[in-house]
């Protein structure tokens, strides 16, 4: 798998007339002639299945090549840059299940005590569903870098209550992690509607309703954790995505991270950390699907006999 | 489907109710808030920002229609011959599918920034970009699809009874899909208006002349402190389309 | 000279005024800053890599032999006492200053001179700037202990220019041998006023005061007791972040704020804004004068004549920045006075040209005709320096003189490099810095590797090498003004502004200056404003 994403961009990325270093030393006024003799001293005058397989016997050794402007090893630079990124996601991802599931699952438990027959809520019952669905249609659709721009605008500048940018430390966190948790609250919630359909369609739910449970305790007790495999399977299908919005919110936020590293590779043309950054996040995907078979495991009593 | 062409439709001909140029520069005039002579305010030249919102939306739903159909009719066809031959066809379409699912472990923006750094048309690196990198997501969704479709009951009797491939794909699994394709169609488009605008905040997109919501966005993002309406239009422009685009795919799937 | 010198001097006053007079708030007062770079450098190594941000940090970290006096722009001694040029400008005979010792203890002396020029032009150390700083460099003769000489095959009058300058700063031998080249970017030892302390690639470096430092320039300040002891730079790449960061006080120092951020931040209380010309080219359209319709003078010159450059500069750069007249910016060496004022704003002037020129408008358009339809230029427009919102303004102003600019943007510096090399483009914006002029050979010169104009004359290219031969100061001065004087005459560049960085900082700092490049403050001199 990763072998191919490693190969393809490989090639793709050498489509490009110029790289780093030849942009770099044009900038300052150098002859071509000097700079075919950076090139060849970096081995990017050899023919490209050469160079290719170099990078592949790199590869298997754990080498990602070097930066072809600072010599630094691009595993290296990876590394630095790594931990910011993996915050960020990661408590996004929290963030957006926190928010996501209970979104999904609003309007369920009424539904029920609705037909029990409390007055209070039937009054409430026709809104409920249409609300809920709105919320969700409207955070799916926000763009993360409108919703980061608006809350640097009130909470940083308007309030003062955060930082507006940088990473390192909760409260430069919060805000980034907020903008990119509700785009994965949107999908999850998606996901949960969709999946707590199914399971109240189930006999067992409603036997549990006819004993006279609470609908609360129904929801926390047997909804929640027969849905909870459907959304680990679903975050494991966004985890790509999610990746991918770590880009843009990195760049909303001035956060250092490997969104950034990427644009600075990408603009500078500097090739190997370009792929770096691609090979990386394959090797993440791949980690999630691992990560997600593992908790469906756990989280699944069916698969568990 | 009515609802959506009226929709499109609007923002096509939008421009036309644009009461100014939107690249005409009134440096008096900048960054008025809005009025009545501009409802929405002005930008950092003096444009008007209601205008140019107009017109923004043309070029972004220009370029989404035309990125999210290419894809989707690449990715869709793809998949579906992936799909229902049950990668039957041999070696060929093995490797296809590998190939597509590694492609589906780079994220969609990644892609696209790459690839619009290596083209220097902007136009078109961003079309480009924009198909290039959800085509692998979309024939990998495809596939998944159609070959739910094959083992749906109504399909195996007419399996059982010899019909052929084609035959079978034509008359049972496309009108089964169709709704299917339609509504991936709808969030292809929204999921497009995003990357692009995207690419566009992040500076590697359109010429920045050119009136588009992430342009706009971007100008708006450095004149929040003196201009907040600048940002505003546009993005809850491309909320509104989006949250419209949504509901609209929801009922085609139901 | 004396222009330069005045011009800056008047700066300087103006900003001690605001200085002196803004109110200072009661700031409590941290011992580490925060200073904020623009962008992450491609790397840190100032032997190796390029860029100029990488100087603000490490201008502190290292002396050079030589210095720019930061206001009259003259050598001063550096870790070099005194120097001699020989006469046919071959042979730079520098004497070292004695008792001078790296952060390591490392003794500086002619061998350590010898060693940094060694690596400098080391094909593994790859320089991407420093070793061509060095011009025609033919090796070095150590003479004794604290006298090196430095010898060149022809003359090169930018040498000691190039060796006032941080990528060529001394780096102590004994931290140079100890590791790789690749590695010595975080384990960087000079002998400047402040030490290295780190380098976190995406996330740092941060430098501290050097409490032995006794050899600096003479404009160093010597002794303050509300120095700033340690300074921490941070990347903040979104221009539009910056001006966040200083209200905040996420940062006490920000280079290159945005010009409606400046101008929104000069009533701010507790920020004193810093505006600094830097030398080098102003924001510029180099013309292309090999392809149709700028191949003709009338064009490009009414090119200039139809482009409301004040108009720019009020709305773009909010007034922070002067027009630019002439192909080298007010601040830089041997500017000539000449051309300023030339080619003012003249609409009629510039239609009269290009009807001059044979163009009409028969279709009544608006715009002139050309084959295939409207008398069109094409601009290349890269990303940076607020250059697509000047195209913007300059497309609309070229309405009025009945030209249609077609804006070609292209994202990165390679994809510049790319569009030129097709030769289908007219104008292109292209600028670099440095205090002196020597770079025009580049731009100008016939064989020139920069040379988008296409311009080839005999008589220039004869002047520009002359120019940078020669160490006869006033025979440059004179060389200079006379090619400022045809470039623009040939109107082969469409200045626009000269170059200001306008750097935000928090009023608590005082005596925040910079060097005569402009880029790098003089960090050592800033302290805190006592109360």
């Amino acid at each position: 798998m990763i072998w191919v994403s490693v190969t393809i961009s490989f090639f793709a990325l050498r489509v490009v007339p110029y790289d780093a270093i030849t942009a770099q030393l044009m900038e300052v006024g150098v002859s071509s002639e000097v700079i075919e003799v950076r090139r060849s001293a970096l081995g990017l005058d050899l023919p490209l299945v050469l160079q290719y397989l170099h990078y592949l016997g790199g590869l298997v050794q754990g080498d990602l090549g070097v930066s072809l402007l600072n010599g630094l090893p691009v595993a290296e630079l990876i590394v630095f840059n790594v931990y910011p990124t993996l915050e960020l996601a990661l408590s996004s991802l929290l963030i957006g299940c926190v928010l996501g599931v209970p979104l999904g699952m609003w309007g369920i438990a009424k539904r029920w005590d609705g037909v029990v027959g409390d007055r209070r809520l039937n009054v409430w019952l026709p809104y409920a569903l249409p609300l809920r669905n709105f919320v969700i249609a409207l955070i799916l659709s926000v763009p993360g870098y409108w919703l980061g721009t608006i809350l640097i605008w009130v909470f940083a500048l308007e309030l003062d209550w955060l930082p507006a940018s940088g990473a390192g430390g909760l409260e430069r966190l919060l805000l980034p992690a907020i903008v990119l948790g509700i785009g994965v609250a949107g999908g999850v919630a998606t996901m949960s509607v969709v999946l707590v359909g199914d399971v109240l369609r189930q006999e067992y739910v409603r036997v549990a309703y006819g004993k006279g449970l609470s609908a609360r305790s129904v929801t926390s007790k047997h909804v929640l954790r027969m849905i909870l495999p459907g959304v680990v399977a679903h975050l494991n299908t966004q985890a790509v995505f999610l990746l991918g919005g770590t880009v843009i919110t990195e760049s909303v936020f001035s956060r250092s991270g490997l969104g950034r590293l990427l644009l600075d590779a990408a603009v500078r043309q500097d090739f190997p950390v370009v792929q770096g950054v691609v090979v990386w996040s394959s090797c993440m995907v791949l980690l999630a699907n691992v990560v997600t078979t593992v908790m469906q495991t756990i989280l699944d009593p069916r698969i568990r006999s | 489907m009515r609802m959506l062409i009226i929709l499109f439709t609007a923002l096509l001909i939008a421009p036309a109710l644009a009461p100014y140029d939107p690249l005409m520069t009134q440096p008096s005039d900048a960054f008025q808030p809005p009025s009545i002579a501009h409802p929405l305010g002005t930008d950092q030249f003096g444009r008007d920002v209601l205008s140019r919102t107009l017109y923004g939306g043309r070029t972004t739903m220009t370029i989404a229609l035309i990125a999210a159909g290419a894809a989707v009719a690449l990715g869709g066809a793809a998949g579906t011959v992936m799909g229902v031959s049950g990668l039957g066809f041999g070696i060929v379409l093995r490797i296809v599918n590998t190939t597509n699912n590694a492609l589906t472990t780079i994220p969609p923006i990644t892609t696209a920034i790459t690839i619009s750094i290596m083209i220097r048309d902007n136009t078109q690196a961003l079309i480009i970009s924009a198909i290039l990198s959800q085509l692998p997501h979309i024939i990998k969704w495809a596939q998944q699809v159609s070959e739910i479709t094959t083992r749906m009951p109504h399909i195996e009797p007419a399996k059982a009874l010899g019909a052929r491939k084609i035959q079978i794909l034509a008359q049972h699994i496309m009108p089964t899909l169709y709704p299917q394709i339609r509504g991936k169609m709808i969030l292809t488009v929204q999921s497009t208006i995003l990357l692009t605008t995207a690419l566009n905040i992040l500076g590697i997109g359109f010429s920045p002349e050119i009136p588009e919501w992430g342009n706009l966005l971007r100008e708006g993002k450095e004149a929040y402190r003196q201009a907040p309406w600048i940002a505003a239009a546009p993005g809850l422009a491309i909320t509104i389309i989006n949250i419209i685009l949504l509901r609209y795919a929801d009922q085609t799937s139901r | 000279m004396h222009l330069i010198s005045l011009f800056r001097l008047r700066v300087y006053l103006a900003l001690l005024l605001v200085l002196a007079l803004s109110p200072v708030p009661g700031f409590a007062q941290v011992e580490r800053i925060i200073y904020g770079l623009s962008f992450e450098p491609s790397g840190f190594d100032p032997h190796r890599n390029a860029s100029s941000e990488l100087g603000i940090p490490l201008r502190q970290v290292y002396d050079t032999l030589v210095y720019r006096d930061p206001l009259s722009g003259e050598f001063v001694p550096g870790l070099a006492q005194s120097w001699e040029i020989s006469a046919d400008g071959l042979q730079y005979t520098f004497y070292l200053r004695q008792g001078v010792t790296f952060h390591d203890g490392t003794v500086f002396n002619a061998a350590a001179v010898a060693a940094n020029l060694d690596r400098v032009t080391s094909p593994d150390t790859a320089s991407q700037k420093a070793i061509f700083l060095l011009g025609s460099f033919a090796g070095y003769e150590v003479i004794d202990e604290y006298t090196i000489r430095v010898l060149l095959s022809t003359p090169f009058s930018a040498l000691l220019d190039s060796f006032s300058q941080v990528y060529l700063g001394i780096a102590s031998p004994t931290a140079l041998a100890n590791v790789s080249v690749d590695r010595y970017q975080f384990n960087q030892v000079g002998s400047g006023p402040f030490e290295f302390v780190e380098y976190v690639p995406g996330d740092r470096i941060v430098i501290r005061r050097f409490p032995g430092y006794s050899w600096g320039p003479q404009f160093y300040v010597s002794d303050s007791s509300d120095w700033i002891s340690e300074i921490e730079f941070r990347f903040f790449a979104d221009a539009s972040s910056r001006a966040f960061v200083l209200e905040a006080g996420d940062a006490q120092i920000v280079g290159e704020l945005l010009p409606i951020d400046a101008r929104a931040l000069i009533s701010e209380p507790g920020i004193t804004l810093e505006q600094v010309p830097i030398p080098g080219q102003p924001l510029q359209f180099l013309m292309n004068t090999t392809r149709f319709p700028t191949g003709s003078l009338e064009v490009r010159q009414a090119l200039l004549f139809g482009t409301q450059r004040e108009a720019i500069v009020d709305a773009v750069f909010q007034r922070f920045s002067p027009v630019a007249w002439g192909p080298i910016s007010a601040a830089t060496m041997f500017y000539s006075p000449v051309v300023q004022g030339s080619y003012g704003y003249d609409i009629d002037q510039s239609r009269a040209l290009l009807e001059q020129a044979g163009f009409v408008d028969a279709d009544a358009n608006g715009y002139y005709d050309a084959e295939g339809g409207n008398l069109t230029v094409k601009v290349i427009v890269p990303p940076w320096g607020l250059i697509p919102q000047v195209a913007q303004l300059m497309q609309d102003q070229w309405r009025s003189i009945g030209i249609r600019a077609e804006l070609e943007s292209v994202p990165t510096r390679a994809a510049v490099f790319e569009a030129v090399s097709t030769g289908d483009y007219n104008l292109v914006a292209w600028y670099e810095f440095g205090a002196d002029p020597v770079f025009l050979g580049n731009y100008f010169a016939s064989t020139g590797t920069l040379n988008w104009t296409g311009y080839a004359d005999s008589m220039l290219d004869s002047l520009l090498s002359q120019a940078a031969s020669t160490n006869d100061f006033t025979l440059r001065a004179a060389l200079y003004a006379q090619i400022q004087q045809i470039i623009m005459a040939q109107a082969l560049v469409l200045p626009i502004r000269d170059y200001v960085n306008v750097v935000g900082q928090d009023s608590s700092i005082g005596n925040l200056t910079f060097d005569y490049f402009g880029w790098f403050p003089l960090l050592p001199n800033a302290a805190f404003v006592v109360d």
